[in-house]
């Protein structure tokens, strides 16, 4: 059971660790989204 | 229907874009000579068609017209009835767009790509590879999106003085920020201002702000803030969008590089012109303000706006798309203050709510945070409860091929019940990967 466990846990770290490397800047900030158009008529 | 000759479909060509012989005719070949030809009265060669596009196209770019008549189309009568075929393919798209309709069997892009591979109008190419592009930009199928604009921004450089190719590489600029290809935003953002002749200052402002972001997100901060001075320069004072961001961007910047005045002068010039009744934009403008408060360990500030957040987060649209990362930041909150139980609940809800929303990005990040919490407080049990709830997408999360030779030696350690050195091998894994 508890190997079982174990398992479990590596394949999850492993798995979530890739979203820190992903995820780029510090925590707890929002940055504003990036701009695609205008929309302001020109 | 009956046959144009060559002659005719230059007479047909020369009405429909609206033009006079003399003008098709520019200083290279006579009027005279174009009569002639136009009524089959001595044949239309090559050169003298490519000399008459030529000077049909200038007159269009002139006109602001994106229309790139090519020889061909003059001396093969079919092919210039077939740009029809390509203006209904185009009207379709946009009405597919106007009505929120963003499916697209394969039948259907196979049949406008082999019409397009077969007649090669670069025009309509251009035009049509952006339509589906944005037409997948709504699906939110970022790679057939981006797929489409590059397609798109290839084809147009064979389409010497098409306008506005700018707004073009703006949509694949997005692009490149949403799906993390920060490098090539960048590249993407400088090769705009430095060769569209025609882009704006409001674009101008519009590609420093989002090359600014991207430098941000590679953890450039002083570079972000130059390129946030160069989008000032070009911002006009009643760009409100831009200014808010420009601002935001610049305070979180300044906190980075632990300039806390400077920071708190661009959020406070910020909540001056947020729009009072946009309580994600003020939700935004305090998540960030409170940023500065973690970082100089000022509880009283950081639970003041962290309160004003509280107030107004029921009244937050959860479609939006800065919703998941904001409550990622409040759950974050909690986590400083201490308050470990209400941290777990709200990564528990975002968790949920990223699930349903099919946002990966945050489903990873908060699923990790909480993970590292249940095994930081010593509450791995937590874990089989949120595996069992989750593991249909765990599995199908995008792995890393080389990570199955790493699980590989850990199945063996365990296997061989050296507990000891399987939990080393992943420490270490997570060192160098975190």
């Amino acid at each position: 059971m508890r190997k079982k466990l174990l398992i479990l846990l590596s394949i999850l770290t492993i798995l979530a660790s890739l979203s820190n490397i992903a995820f780029a800047g510090k925590r707890g900030h929002v940055p504003p989204e990036p701009i695609r158009d205008s929309i302001i008529v020109d | 229907m009956k046959k144009l000759t060559v002659g005719e479909n230059l007479k047909k060509i020369r009405k429909d874009l609206n033009l006079r012989q003399y003008e098709i005719a520019g200083k290279d070949v006579t009027r005279n000579l174009i009569s002639l030809m136009e009524n089959n009265k001595t044949p239309i060669y090559h050169n003298v068609a490519n000399i008459i596009a030529k000077n049909i196209n200038e007159i269009l770019t002139k006109r602001g017209q994106n229309i790139y008549i090519q020889a061909e189309d003059i001396l093969n009568p079919e092919r210039y009835e077939a740009r029809s075929k390509a203006n209904e393919f185009i009207f379709q798209l946009k009405k597919q767009l106007e009505e929120k309709n963003y499916s697209i069997e394969v039948e259907e892009l196979n049949e406008i790509e082999n019409f397009l591979n077969k007649w090669g109008f670069i025009d309509k190419k251009v035009k049509i590879y952006e339509l589906l592009g944005d037409i997948f930009y709504n699906a939110k199928d970022l790679n057939r999106e981006y797929y489409y604009y590059i397609k798109a921004l290839e084809v147009s450089y064979e389409y010497p003085n098409m306008k506005e190719r700018y707004k073009l590489i703006l949509k694949l600029v997005y692009n490149c920020i949403v799906t993390k290809k920060y490098e090539e935003a960048i590249r993407l953002c400088d090769f705009a201002l430095t060769t569209q002749k025609d882009i704006t200052d409001k674009y101008k402002c519009i590609f420093y702000f989002n090359s600014a972001l991207a430098y941000y997100y590679l953890e450039d901060y002083n570079k972000a803030i130059d390129q946030l001075s160069c989008a000032k320069y070009h911002i006009s004072f009643n760009n409100y969008r831009e200014i808010k961001r420009v601002l935001m961007l610049e305070g979180i910047c300044y906190v980075h590089i632990k300039n806390y005045d400077r920071a708190l002068k661009s959020y406070n010039k910020l909540l001056d012109i947020v729009d009072k009744k946009n309580v994600e934009e003020i939700c935004l403008a305090y998540v960030n303000l409170i940023q500065i408060y973690i970082e100089k360990n000022d509880k009283e500030k950081v639970l003041e706006y962290h309160q004003k957040i509280l107030e107004l987060l029921p009244s937050l649209d959860t479609s939006t798309y800065h919703y998941p990362k904001l409550l990622l930041s409040v759950a974050d909150t909690f986590k400083y203050l201490k308050e470990y139980k209400v941290y777990e609940q709200y990564l528990k809800s975002i968790l949920k709510h990223s699930k349903q929303n099919k946002d990966e990005n945050v489903f990873l990040i908060t699923l990790s945070d909480l993970l590292d919490f249940y095994i930081e407080s010593g509450n791995l049990h937590e874990v089989e409860g949120i595996f069992e709830q989750y593991k249909n997408s765990i599995f199908n999360l995008n792995k890393d091929q080389n990570y199955y030779i790493l699980l590989k030696f850990i199945y063996s350690y365990l296997e061989l019940d050296r507990v000891g050195e399987a939990k080393l091998l992943i420490k270490n894994i997570l060192k160098k990967g975190g």
